[in-house]
């Protein structure tokens, strides 16, 4: 496997300017003379569609929502971050390309973090230029807040609801673009596989999800911005539909998968309430500001909240890290939660919470700054638990948010397929082992406006292509295995239905794969997903016809996919014999229970390549070399 | 608690459909309406009978994704929730819930509950936009905007695009959404070379998509679940007069 | 020149025209029942009243009238037109429809419009064109048309008189939502006086219409004879 991540040479501060000059070009008068396909219509994909449109390609862009309006971007609420430094307090390029290294666990590649910090501030340009109406102070400039503990005010934001009007933004280019004919969208169709011929991606096999027809779509590359794959543990703060599908039928063709074990779980979440729960709900990090989060001290106590002493609580963020204290990062909060849930000090019906109590912060500065703060939150914490927050304590506990992990890509994003590029939360490429907060859209809006409408042209200049169409032998092909996945799983005709499995497969990976991991639970997860997978392909049931919109079908091939990513993660966590960010490995901690690095054996990148139904996917290593920055413990104490 | 349902199933968008009626035993008030239709479609799989088809994907009330009309309120009784936040304690014991479909002519269904609302995209594609293209911009804070004009922009820009306005007018009209989207660019500087051919054209195609017209009984805005205030829709109705006699062509 | 007849085509065109020609009706109704209060002034104020408007000088009252026919006939087609469309975007309605906050006036627009519409019929053929339940000619002691008699005679009637009570009642139902109706379409809403806007108009549309009603009641009940 072809692991050269092809990172230009020169300064780091140069690197993305040289290799601008350095690329091919595509003539202005040719480009309309390539397609390209774009799948995905979050930030990412939204943002590159248009941006293609406009440089001239022929584009084909896809979503499997109603309206590439709903891709799960749209449910961001904190911001996004730049190196602006409107605020002048000390922000630069330089640091915010630092914190992201740092806040990633030192396993990420410099040399596209630092572009990514570099490019930030034009993202900010371009969204105002579109009328994304971020916050303003009075004097009608842009505000910033400070945001997961950052020391600078560098987070642009529009209310909690930035996701929304960043993508808002990135669909209205988009639909522009529609609009003038050089974009032709195609919503409710999911892509089901990518084509290779002569070892480069050339189209993919799409299901209309209204129809049910199965067709081709060939261009000259392929854009992947199809989100992470959260829902693999089935609660999860991602939308019902994101899934693993595109992003893991390339890796069965060859694409590298990059750190599947990295997953980032959410600390401020609104706890599950029962059987019935299909999701989890996000509450900003922002509470934290506020906030100050305890457990009793004493063991299944069942006094009303409010009558449960000062000393009989323990503000155990606070105590054992006495610096950052409530504003600790995003994984060492939700790992102290689950200890003292795990310790039988939890709270709310499940024992599976933790209060985040702003009694302290209401007496001090009046109920009226927290409602003007907080408000939204809230009303929408009442709406989901009906409990008044202003009265009692919210009770949260951690879920799984985002996933670091994904596509290998190299500096042009371009996965080890050539021609097949991945973009956002679908490649691995900016946030290491952990993210910081705001940072994801930062990178899907990079990605998607600014990187790949350079480097594509790159790739599309330095090749020769031989004029190839959907009736392509290779393309009927796959196209017959599509059909035959789909009358498969149509004709099981067993007895479980597809939620059942995937709750099963969730509940193993939340246990085994979740917060903390350990060898034997991996071990024990590796034995047990094979199996629950043999049931799922011989006991599913799924009605309906596929020649029409049949929504279990479409969740049982999503599932049956999550069911062999699940375990490609266990044997990732399980390799990687370090903790780092959000991979914990309970072996490896410091006497009072942090995580421990090993960077002398695992800073690098671990790629995996498919090997075949019944056989072992291999490891590969990227090294990553750290000239600008010392590799450090973190410590928040 | 337990329910009757009364939900519209059809199956597909050419063939009619009906009212056909589930017991839905042993609900919890904790959940989602949306996972008290999961429940149901549980027990639908379990005795061979295809699941009820219905839109969602974020479940937390942003993407705009669910789309059904509850005892005649589009995303049911709660005020400014999407079905989705709608939770099952809004409901008590032996109640009896009709779930329709947006019901449009610009929205036809495609299955069940589903419908299909590439109207307002189409809409969006008319004008909904600021011609710039991705780079060449100048510098964000280059122009000022005053605080209380970028906040009402927020405020129209907060339209999820779910329909509910639509599904919730007399007339079947979109009114509301267009007004928030013509209004969100209107109210900013970016948006003001194009305010007059944006509103022209976003109307134009509102119309040809086959959408009744707003006789000003606010059934939108009690219905959205953003809250996007009328004021958005006189915003347009002024906007397009001058636009109407004013534009050069 | 096109333009004009697509753009009063579109659905806000056609709104506007009907806003616009519904406020003309709404001043034109104020005028007339302000008018016709000389009613309780007695016959000689009655008759000289009439008189005035008859002998307007550059032949207002024709240009008045045309005017008049224009603003109902634009009314009446435009909500044909609005109604029409209005009905075909909801080809299937729902099995179980509710109200939120539609006011009762508001949604029967079309229905409460065209009982008015059959009124005005009757109306102009009752007093203006005097082919219905007139009863003349009736000329005063001063030689003058006398209108003071002829509504008298009319409403002293009593079918007739709730006829006219009962569709003044629906003029004001119907001016409830279309008289502040019409500033929403206009564009005409604005936070500092929308108080302003949907209270003051259809309130004097209220009290207009009551107007119009205490003619006749005060015919059937002795105080005008």
């Amino acid at each position: 496997m072809d692991l050269n991540a092809r990172i230009p040479d020169g300064p780091l501060a140069q690197k993305w300017e040289k290799h601008k000059f350095d690329t091919k070009l595509v003539n202005p008068a040719n480009k309309r003379k390539y397609k390209v396909i774009v799948v995905g219509t979050g930030l990412a994909g939204a943002a590159a569609a248009a941006s293609l449109g406009e440089l001239g390609y022929e584009v084909s862009n896809f979503c499997f929502q109603d309206s590439p309006r709903r891709a799960h971007s749209i449910a961001a609420q904190g911001g996004i971050n730049a190196a602006k430094n409107y605020p002048s307090d000390g922000d630069s390029v330089f640091r915010l390309f630092y914190d992201t290294i740092k806040g990633g666990d030192f396993r990420s590649r410099e040399a596209n973090v630092y572009r990514l910090a570099q490019v930030s501030v034009d993202i900010i340009d371009q969204c105002v230029a579109q009328g994304v109406p971020f916050a303003r102070e009075y004097g009608g400039l842009l505000a910033n807040r400070s945001f997961g503990g950052a020391q600078v005010s560098r987070t642009f934001y529009a209310r909690g609801q930035t996701g929304q009007q960043l993508l808002l933004g990135a669909y209205s280019a988009l639909s522009r673009q529609i609009g003038l004919g050089h974009v032709t969208m195609f919503p409710r169709t999911e892509m089901l596989d990518v084509v290779l011929i002569d070892g480069k991606a050339r189209g993919i096999v799409v299901r209309d999800l209204v129809t049910g027809e199965i067709s081709s779509h060939a261009a000259e590359a392929v854009v992947l911005a199809t989100g992470g794959y959260g829902n693999v543990f089935y609660l999860s703060t991602n939308a019902k539909g994101s899934n693993v599908t595109a992003a893991f039928r390339c890796y069965k063709k060859g694409a590298g998968f990059a750190n599947p074990c990295y997953t980032q779980i959410h600390p401020t979440c609104i706890p599950v309430s029962g059987d019935h729960q299909s999701k989890l709900t996000l509450m900003s990090e922002s509470l934290r500001n506020d906030g100050r989060v305890w457990v009793p001290k004493k063991k299944g106590d069942s006094r009303p909240v409010r009558e449960i002493p000062e000393a009989e609580r323990d503000y155990y963020l606070e105590r054992k890290y006495p610096s950052f204290g409530n504003l600790s990062p995003r994984d060492i909060a939700s790992r102290s939660a689950k200890e003292a849930c795990d310790a039988g000090l939890g709270v709310g019906k499940s024992g599976l919470g933790v209060y985040l109590d702003f009694e302290d912060a209401i007496n001090r500065d009046g109920e009226q700054t927290i409602r003007e703060k907080y408000g939204n939150l809230f009303q929408m914490y009442e709406k989901i638990t009906a409990e008044n927050p202003y009265k009692v304590p919210m009770r949260i506990y951690p879920a799984v948010h985002y996933t670091m992990g994904g596509l290998w890509v190299d500096y042009n994003l371009m996965s080890t397929i050539p021609g097949l590029h991945v973009l956002g939360e679908a490649n691995f490429s900016d946030h290491g082992a952990n993210r910081l907060g705001a940072s994801a859209l930062m990178q899907g809006l990079a990605d998607g406006y600014f990187v790949i409408p350079h480097t594509i042209g790159h790739y599309l200049a330095s090749e020769k292509f031989e004029a190839v169409d959907t009736s392509h032998a290779e393309f009927k092909k796959v196209e017959a295995e599509v059909n035959d996945s789909t009358k498969k799983l149509l004709g099981i005709n067993g007895k479980r239905s597809v939620d059942s499995f995937h709750k099963e497969l969730g509940k193993i990976m939340w246990d085994k794969c979740g917060m903390a991991r350990n060898k034997a639970g991996l071990e024990e997860a590796i034995q047990k997903i094979p199996s629950l997978r043999e049931e799922f392909w011989s006991n599913v049931k799924v009605l309906g016809q596929g020649e029409s919109l049949n929504q279990s079908l479409e969740k049982a091939g999503r599932v049956a996919d999550f069911l062999e990513h699940g375990e490609l993660m266990c044997r990732d966590a399980l390799k990687r014999e370090e903790s780092c960010g959000g991979h914990f490995r309970e072996e490896h901690q410091t006497g009072d229970g942090e995580a421990l690095r090993h960077d002398n054996e695992y800073a690098h990148v671990a790629v995996w390549e498919y090997k075949g139904e019944n056989n072992a996917p291999d490891r590969h290593e990227e090294t990553l070399n750290f000239e600008n920055v010392k590799l450090a413990t973190r410590s928040y104490k | 608690m337990n329910l009757t349902l009364h939900v519209w199933r059809q199956n597909g968008s050419k063939t009619s459909g009906k009212l056909v009626t589930y017991n839905a035993n042993n609900v919890s008030e904790d959940s989602s309406f949306l996972e008290m239709l999961d429940e149901v479609n549980e027990g639908l799989i379990a005795n061979d009978e295809e699941p009820i088809a219905f839109d969602h994907d974020c479940r937390e009330g942003i993407c705009g994704s669910c789309s059904m009309m509850i005892n005649g309120v589009a995303h049911g009784p709660e005020r400014h929730t999407t079905a989705c936040q709608l939770h099952m304690r809004s409901f008590k014991d032996g109640d009896e819930i009709y779930i329709e479909p947006w019901r449009a002519k610009a929205f036809p269904i495609i299955k069940d509950l589903v419908v299909d609302r590439n109207s307002f995209d189409k809409v969006i594609q008319a004008g909904g936009y600021v011609s710039v293209s991705t780079g060449g911009v100048p510098d964000a804070n280059a122009i000022p905007i005053g605080k209380d004009y970028a906040d009402s922009a927020m405020d129209a820009a907060e339209c999820i695009g779910c329909g509910a306005c639509v599904a919730s007018c007399k007339n079947a009209s979109a009114m509301l959404f267009v007004a928030a989207k013509v209004s969100h660019l209107a109210l900013l500087p970016q948006g003001q070379p194009e305010r007059k051919n944006r509103v022209l054209n976003m109307v134009k195609t509102m119309d040809d998509a086959g959408f009744g017209n707003c006789t000003n009984q606010y059934e939108c805005e009690a219905a959205c679940p953003k809250g996007i205030s009328v004021e958005f829709i006189a915003k347009m109705n002024r906007d397009f007069l001058k636009a109407g006699l004013a534009s050069k062509d | 020149m096109v333009w004009i007849g697509q753009f009063f085509n579109s659905s806000l065109g056609a709104k506007y025209l009907m806003a616009l020609t519904g406020a003309g009706a709404y001043l034109f109704l104020i005028g007339h029942i302000l008018g016709n209060l000389n009613m309780f002034l007695g016959a000689d104020a009655m008759n000289s009243y009439a008189l005035t408007l008859k002998t307007l000088p550059f032949g207002a009252l024709w240009i008045a009238r045309i005017g008049l026919v224009f603003v109902f006939g634009i009314h009446i087609l435009m909500a044909i037109k609005l109604t029409r469309a209005n009905k075909s975007a909801r080809p299937v309605s729902y099995s179980k429809p509710s109200t939120v906050q539609a006011s009762l006036a508001s949604r029967t627009m079309p229905l409460t419009g065209l009982v008015v519409l059959a009124f005005l019929i009757f109306h102009l053929a009752h007093f203006t064109w005097r082919i219905v339940a007139y009863d003349g000619p009736l000329i005063d002691t001063s030689g003058r048309d006398d209108v003071y008699t002829m509504v008298l005679q009319g409403f002293q009637q009593p079918v007739i008189s709730m006829f006219y009570m009962l569709a003044m009642l629906l003029v004001g139902f119907h001016l409830s939502h279309g008289a502040k109706s019409m500033f929403q379409t206009l564009g005409l809403n604005n936070k500092k006086y929308n108080l302003l806007i949907t209270t003051a108009p259809p309130l004097l549309g209220w009290v207009v219409a009551l107007l119009g009603v205490s003619i006749p009641i005060a015919v059937l009940v002795g105080i005008i004879s």
